[in-house]
C-alpha cells in the first residue's frame, strides 16, 4: 500500500479555492439547467454563494501558517491575504457585470461560473511553491480569462481582444513550460525547497537561461514593459467587467506567484534577478505613463495606467527585502478596490448601444451624475496617490521599503514618475468638473447591483487609505518567513 | 565550468546555426514560383477540388472534434493511475471519482446546452 | 555513439525553434496555434529526458502528462476563438483582424 499524506494541512490548505471551483461548478449547471429567464440573477447569487464560501474559508483560516502536500503548496499570510484580493475583487466583478452584460447583449449565464474558475485558478497561484502548481494555476486562470475575454461574441472587438490575449497567453505558457524545464534540468526538481537546495551545484547557465524564460513568461501575465504589447487591445476590446478582472485579479495573482518565486524559490539568485527587475520596473512606469498621457479613451487610458501599476509593483519586488514583499500585497490590497472602482464608473456610463467611455464622454459629468463623479474622482485621486486615500499609501510603502534597502533612484524614478501620471488622472477630473457636457444625455439604466459595488469599492478606498497599518503589519509578518 | 554547464548553451547555439543555415539555405537556393496551389489554404501542394464555398462543411464537425480532444486527453491521468490504483487502495478511487466527477460535470454542460446534438 | 541527454535536448530545442518560428511566420490563426503545440511538445521532450537522465525521478513524466492535457484544453478553446473570429471577420488571417486602436 502506498500511503499518501493527506491530513488537516492538506485539507485546509485546498479548502478555500476547491470550494470556490465547486461553487462555480453548481452555479455552471444550475445556469444551463434551471433554465432561469433573462433578468434574473440566480446564476450571480449562486457564483456569489460560492465566493462567500471561499471567503468563509479563507478568513476562518487566517493566522494559519502550515506546509501542505510535502511543502509544494502553502497555507500562510501571503496566500490568505491575497485570497481576499482575489475574492473581493471577483465578488465586486459580479456584481458589477449583472445588468451590464444584459444592456450590452451578452446572454452567456456562463459568465459567472467562469469568474470562479478564474479565480480558483488565481488563488492557486497564490498559494503555490512548486513550479508546476504554479503552471497549474497560471491555465486555470487563463483559460477562464481567454473565454472571458470573447464572452461578448457579437462584437468584433470582444472576439478580437480574445484572440490577442489568447495567441500572446499561448506563447507565454511556451516560454514558462520551457522555464520550468530549465529548473527541472538544473537542480532535478520543480518545488520551491527543492530547487534552493540544488541551486548551489546547478549548471550557471541554465539558471540564468531559466530566469530569463520565466520573467518573460510572468511578465507577459502582469503586463510588464516589454511584454505589454497585447495589453490596451484586449483591455478595450474585452466587456468593461472583464477588463476590471483582468487588471485586477490576473495582475494580482501574477503578481503574487511572481514574489512568491522570486523571494522564495530563487531568493539566493537575487543578484540576477533584481538587476532585470529594476531595469523593467523603470520601463514599465515610464512607457505606461507615457502612453497613457496621450489616450483619449478613457478606458484604454486605464489600461496604460494599470502598465504603470504594473511597474510600481515591480519595483518592490525587484527591491526584494520582507518589508517591501510586504508593500507589494499591501498595494495589491489598495490597488484592487481604486481600479474596480474606476472600471465600475465606466460600465455605469455605458448604455445598450455605446460605451460612452471617451474623455469626451465624461465631461460635465458632475452637473448629470454628481454621485458617480464624486466616486470617479474618488478612484482617480487615490490612483494618482493623493493622501489619505489607498492609492497613497500603496505606493508609500513600496517607496519607503526601497529608500530602506538603499535603492534611492528607483525611488526617485518611482516618485517623478507618479508626478506624470498625475496629469491625466487630473485630466479626467477636470473634464467631469470644469467642462460643459457634449450632447445629449445618454439614456442611462440604473443598476443597483453596480451601485452597491462602487459604494464598496469607495469605502475601500478611503479606509485601506485612512487604517492601512493593520493590512500592512500582516502582509510584512507573512513576508518574513518567506525571504530568509 | 565542467562540461554539463555548457552543453545548454552549445547545444542553444548550434540549434540557432543549424536553424539559420536551413531556413537561410533555403531561401537563398530555393526558386520562388508562387502559384495558386501554393498559397492555397491547406498548403497540401495540390489544388484543392470543388468551390469551398459552395458547400462549406458544417461547423458540428469542428465542434464535434474540440469536444472529443478535451474528454479524450483527459483520459491520460488515468494511465498512471491504473498502474498503482490497487495500491493506492481507497484514497485513489476516491481521488479518481473526484476527478471523474469534475469532467462529469462539464458533461453535463455540453450535453445540456445541445453540443451533442447533430441537428 | 551512445544517445544521451544532450541529444534529446538538441532535438527538443530543434522543435522549439520551429515553434517559435511558426508562431513568429504565420499569419494564419491556425497554424499559429500549430506553432504553440510544437513548442509545447519540444518542452514535453525535456521532461522526459531529464527525468530519464537527470536526478529529477518521475516528476518530468508526470509534468508531461500535465501538459498535454493542457494542450488539449488550449487547442480547444483556440479553436473556438478562431471559429468566433471566422464569423466575424470572414479571414482568419492574424494580421486583418486588428480593428482595436488607440
Amino acid at each position: 500500500m502506498i500511503q499518501v499524506p493527506f491530513g488537516t494541512a492538506e485539507w485546509q490548505s485546498i479548502a478555500p479555492f476547491s470550494l470556490v471551483a465547486i461553487g462555480g461548478m453548481i452555479a455552471l449547471l444550475w445556469a444551463v439547467f434551471a433554465e432561469e429567464r433573462p433578468g434574473t440573477t440566480s446564476v450571480m447569487w449562486m457564483s456569489q454563494a460560492g465566493l462567500a464560501a471561499g471567503l468563509v474559508a479563507t478568513i476562518a483560516l487566517l493566522g494559519s501558517e502550515k506546509a501542505s502536500f510535502g511543502g509544494t503548496f502553502a497555507l500562510d499570510g501571503v496566500s490568505l491575504l491575497a485570497n481576499l484580493v482575489f475574492l473581493l475583487s471577483a465578488s465586486m466583478t459580479l456584481f458589477m457585470a449583472q445588468g451590464h452584460l444584459e444592456s450590452m447583449g451578452v446572454r452567456a449565464r456562463e459568465f459567472y461560473p467562469l469568474v470562479l474558475f478564474a479565480t480558483a485558478g488565481m488563488m492557486i497561484m497564490g498559494a503555490a511553491r512548486d513550479l508546476v502548481i504554479l503552471f497549474l494555476g497560471i491555465e486555470v486562470m487563463s483559460l477562464a480569462a481567454y473565454v472571458l475575454a470573447g464572452i461578448h461574441r457579437r462584437d468584433p472587438g470582444s472576439t478580437e481582444a480574445a484572440l490577442k490575449y489568447f495567441v500572446l497567453g499561448a506563447f507565454a505558457t511556451c516560454f514558462l513550460l520551457y522555464g520550468i524545464a530549465a529548473f527541472y534540468g538544473a537542480t532535478g526538481a520543480t518545488s520551491y525547497d527543492g530547487i534552493r537546495a540544488g541551486l548551489a551545484s546547478a549548471p550557471r547557465a541554465a539558471l540564468i537561461g531559466g530566469v530569463a524564460l520565466l520573467v518573460v513568461a510572468l511578465g507577459f501575465k502582469a503586463a510588464i514593459v516589454p511584454f505589454q504589447a497585447w495589453t490596451p487591445d484586449v483591455y478595450q476590446g474585452a466587456p468593461t467587467a472583464v477588463t476590471a478582472l483582468m487588471s485586477v485579479g490576473v495582475k494580482a495573482a501574477a503578481f503574487v506567484g511572481i514574489t512568491r518565486l522570486f523571494l522564495d524559490g530563487l531568493g539566493p539568485l537575487h543578484q540576477d534577478w533584481q538587476r532585470i527587475f529594476w531595469v523593467l520596473a523603470v520601463l514599465t512606469m515610464t512607457v505606461g505613463n507615457v502612453f497613457a498621457l496621450v489616450q483619449g479613451n478613457v478606458k484604454r487610458m486605464l489600461a496604460y495606467s494599470s502598465i504603470a501599476h504594473a511597474g510600481y509593483l515591480l519595483a518592490g519586488v525587484a527591491v526584494g527585502t520582507s518589508r517591501a514583499g510586504g508593500a507589494v500585497l499591501l498595494y495589491l490590497f489598495t490597488y484592487a478596490f481604486m481600479t474596480l472602482g474606476a472600471f465600475g464608473v465606466l460600465i455605469a456610463l455605458g448604455t445598450g448601444e455605446k460605451p460612452n467611455d471617451d474623455l469626451d464622454d465624461l465631461r460635465g459629468l458632475a452637473d448629470r451624475r454628481p454621485l458617480l463623479a464624486g466616486a470617479m474622482t474618488i478612484f482617480l485621486l487615490s490612483l494618482t496617490g493623493i493622501p489619505p486615500l489607498a492609492g497613497f499609501v500603496g505606493k508609500f510603502y513600496v517607496v519607503e521599503s526601497a529608500v530602506n534597502a538603499g535603492w534611492f533612484w528607483l525611488a526617485i524614478l518611482l516618485v517623478l514618475n507618479s508626478a506624470i501620471a498625475a496629469y491625466y488622472y487630473l485630466a479626467v477630473i477636470v473634464a467631469m468638473w470644469m467642462r460643459d457636457p457634449i450632447g445629449d444625455e445618454p439614456a442611462w439604466e440604473s443598476r443597483p447591483y453596480l451601485a452597491a459595488a462602487l459604494l464598496a469599492a469607495t469605502v475601500g478606498t478611503v479606509l485601506v487609505g485612512l487604517f492601512p497599518s493593520g493590512t500592512l503589519d500582516f502582509a510584512r509578518h507573512a513576508f518574513a518567513s518567506i525571504v530568509r | 565550468m565542467d562540461e554539463s554547464s555548457l552543453a545548454l548553451p552549445i547545444s542553444a547555439v548550434l540549434c540557432a546555426v543549424v536553424v539559420a543555415v536551413m531556413v537561410g539555405a533555403s531561401w537563398v537556393l530555393g526558386k520562388r514560383s508562387p502559384n495558386r496551389a501554393k498559397g492555397a489554404v491547406f498548403e497540401a501542394g495540390n489544388r484543392a477540388v470543388g468551390e469551398v464555398k459552395s458547400h462549406r462543411f458544417p461547423v458540428k464537425f469542428y465542434l464535434t472534434a474540440i469536444l472529443f480532444i478535451v474528454f479524450d486527453v483527459e483520459v491520460v491521468f488515468m494511465y498512471p493511475w491504473a498502474v498503482v490504483f490497487r495500491r493506492l487502495g481507497w484514497f485513489g478511487l476516491a481521488e479518481m471519482a473526484a476527478f471523474v466527477l469534475v469532467l462529469a460535470v462539464g458533461l453535463a454542460y455540453v450535453w445540456k446546452v445541445g453540443a451533442l446534438e447533430w441537428d | 555513439m551512445e544517445i544521451g541527454l544532450n541529444h534529446y535536448l538538441v532535438v527538443g530545442l530543434l522543435v522549439f525553434l520551429a515553434g517559435v518560428f511558426t508562431v513568429l511566420t504565420r499569419r494564419n490563426a491556425i497554424g499559429v496555434l500549430m506553432g504553440v503545440e510544437l513548442v509545447l511538445n519540444s518542452a514535453n521532450i525535456n521532461y522526459i529526458a531529464f527525468s530519464r537522465f537527470g536526478t529529477g525521478g518521475l516528476e518530468g513524466q508526470i509534468f508531461s502528462i500535465f501538459v498535454i492535457m493542457l494542450a488539449a484544453a488550449e487547442a480547444a478553446i483556440g479553436l473556438a476563438i478562431v471559429l468566433g473570429i471566422y464569423r466575424k471577420f470572414q479571414t482568419i488571417d492574424v494580421e486583418e483582424v486588428d480593428s482595436l486602436r488607440g
